[in-house]
């Protein structure tokens, strides 16, 4: 099972949180629940980005995204400057978005929330949503899969709607990704351990490199050299 | 039903089902007077709405009789109870079960056609309720079967007959297309699917007036607990041990020591009981009067004593641990079929599970307050049984949990 436990969320997310803010402006933030929201959720915070002004995509961007993401025949200098700036404040920056990555107990794997707001604070409509995100995203939003995909739902620690990039997916994906290395759920041993520290934190960064693409959110290539 | 062979057959299990299916209870629904354009406001509209539905799936019946009434406009019909905006993806007998601590019937909610609330997930006619639905029972199916596939592979027609029979009550059509997810009920899950709305300490006397108020949880609970059959009560002390160890600043905190270790599987009584009743009480809503009527030798009402695998016939002088001679079942749950490695412990686990004495209180300790399909079973309820038998159609356990303050009721 491709799975990650509320333990490794937590310290996949938090490590997260600081390549994050090594490689980018906008802060990521280490949202912590006091303790008795996170006994009742078992899960200790959540990782928010917040006021993040709405990114246009063009298919030259998308084209720079996936090329980050799948190859790696492009140096990597010439690509930092650019993946780095995916998401700027353009003439339609008058949206902003917050992201949410929460952990879902039901299929044990991150997930990501989101919620666009206008400059009054007034919420986006789903319509106005997909249009800000990469034209892949909106595709599919807009077609008959979007119940599948992007869905509306209550955010499962703030009890109000925000659009969640459906999780189903997720293990199978994650299975693909880590190999073998997924298999290790960290055992009880393994739990404070080096390696499961740098599992998790592997896990993470491996979820977020296909998560937050598909909703304008990257990291420079360099954020994924892995160190620990 | 007279002459019918002694209890303990498997179809019971199904004979449950239809009367949790059939499950509803009276709603009085008023419009909203900021709503109302005309000399006299329209008269209330009664009507019973089904346990296992969703509210905004009562909008045909509803609409016509205010539409009259309304101002200009477009609607988007909402549900307010008190003050607090109903979230239309609970399902309706939750709500009630979570929000309507009194239980007074008929229900009285105030129904909006405008100015729809931000708290609320957006809606866009029946379709948006039905992919509410389907995303929850992958969920559950995920966290039962550890794929989505039952429910992803099913074809866009046994698909759509899955939600129209859930959206038309009709029992019989949903159980022949639920057959369709390939998910047998009678197999054992991995784990339980449990959805817990937990009312926050503190505001039991109070109405809930926000939703901040309610925890809305997610849990996988195990079938098994250190070779037991879980319990209710077992399952919500690991769920949620934070509820139990806030009853040891209450006045009887050793209860909740001793419910923590009996469900735990450590220790169990010695059996004097023959036949319990699972639940105190079953519902409020009529629908078990014919139930009640039947089902002689348990007053307690449906879920009874025999009806069901679970609850049996005991040795005498059952006592010791799990799995010791004395806890051997005397019937096997016929019709499971469990994995071979783990049905012989199952079957000596599941007698002894259930070996427990009449004199222990099997409510829950420190006022807690348990609610499923409006009914408050005991803690010891098996909780696959409780799966099997109480979830909704979304194959989710929905349980309302809070605290009853002390000196209320």
């Amino acid at each position: 099972m491709a799975a990650l436990s509320p333990t490794d969320f937590a310290r996949g997310a938090r490590y997260f949180v600081d390549v994050w803010n090594t490689f980018r402006d906008e802060q990521a933030e280490w949202v912590e629940f006091p303790l008795d929201v996170a006994a009742v959720h078992q899960v200790s915070g959540y990782v928010a980005l917040s006021n993040i002004p709405a990114m246009s995509a063009t298919p030259s961007e998308i084209a720079a995204e996936s090329s980050m993401l799948t190859g790696l025949e492009e140096p990597l200098d010439e690509l930092d400057e650019d993946t780095a700036t995916l998401v700027f404040p353009s003439t339609a920056a008058a949206h902003t978005y917050d992201f949410h990555m929460v952990y879902s107990p039901a299929y044990r794997v991150p997930f990501l929330l989101l919620r666009g707001q206008r400059l009054d604070g007034t919420l986006l409509t789903e319509e106005e949503m997909a249009a800000d995100l990469p034209a892949q995203t909106a595709e599919l939003v807009n077609d008959g899969r979007k119940w599948l995909f992007l869905t509306r739902q209550d955010h499962p620690y703030l009890n109000q709607p925000w659009s969640a990039l459906h999780p189903c997916e997720t293990a199978q994906m994650m299975k693909l990704l880590m190999g073998q290395e997924s298999i290790q759920t960290s055992g009880e041993n393994e739990e404070k351990t080096k390696s499961g520290e740098i599992r998790a934190a592997k896990y993470f960064l491996a979820w977020f490199s296909v998560a937050g693409p598909v909703v304008g959110l990257t990291l420079p290539l360099d954020a994924y050299r892995f160190q620990l | 039903m007279a002459g019918q062979p002694p209890a303990m057959e498997v179809p019971e299990d199904a004979a449950i089902q239809k009367v949790v299916w059939e499950g509803n209870f009276p709603l009085r629904i008023q419009l909203e007077a900021k709503e109302v354009t005309t000399l006299t406001p329209p008269p209330p509209l009664f009507l019973m709405a089904p346990r296992l539905g969703y509210l905004p799936l009562l909008a045909s019946k509803i609409e016509p009789h205010f539409r009259a009434a309304l101002p200009p406009g477009t609607d988007a019909i909402w549900f307010e109870y008190r003050g607090l905006p109903l979230k239309w993806h609970i399902p309706t007998g939750v709500l009630y079960d979570l929000l309507a601590e009194e239980k007074t019937l008929p229900w009285q909610l105030t129904v909006h056609f405008r100015t729809y609330p931000s708290e609320l997930i957006p809606i866009e006619g029946e379709e948006t309720v039905k992919w509410s639905y389907m995303n929850a029972l992958k969920e559950a199916v995920y966290i039962m079967h550890g794929s989505t596939k039952p429910v992803m592979s099913l074809s866009q027609k046994d698909q759509e007959e899955l939600w129209r029979s859930l959206a038309e009550g009709d029992f019989n059509r949903h159980t022949s297309s639920a057959a369709s997810l390939g998910v047998s009920t009678s197999s054992r899950p991995r784990s339980v699917p449990l959805r817990l709305y937990l009312r926050q300490a503190g505001t039991s006397g109070a109405h809930v007036k926000k939703w901040e108020e309610i925890a809305v949880t997610t849990r996988c609970a195990d079938v098994m607990d250190s070779g037991s059959p879980a319990t209710l009560g077992g399952a919500l002390h690991k769920a949620v041990p934070h509820l139990f160890d806030e009853g040891a600043s209450n006045n009887l905190p050793a209860l909740a020591t001793e419910l923590g270790r009996r469900v735990s599987g450590l220790e169990i009584e010695p059996s004097t009981s023959r036949r319990n009743s699972i639940t105190e009480e079953l519902t409020d809503s009529p629908r078990d009067t014919s139930r009640r009527g039947s089902s002689a030798e348990s007053p307690g009402g449906v879920p009874s004593a025999g009806t069901s695998g679970m609850v049996r016939e005991t040795s005498e002088e059952g006592s010791g641990g799990v799995g010791s001679e004395s806890t051997t079942p005397r019937g096997s749950e016929a019709g499971e079929s469990d994995e071979a490695s783990l049905a012989k412990k199952e079957v000596g686990a599941e007698g002894g599970g259930e070996v427990h004495s009449d004199v222990v209180d099997r409510s829950f300790p420190n006022g807690l307050v348990v609610r499923i399909q409006g009914t408050e079973p005991r803690w010891d309820v098996p909780l696959n049984w409780l799966s099997r038998n109480l979830s909704h159609p979304d194959h989710f356990l929905h349980i309302s949990v809070w605290r009853r303050e002390a000196g209320q009721e």
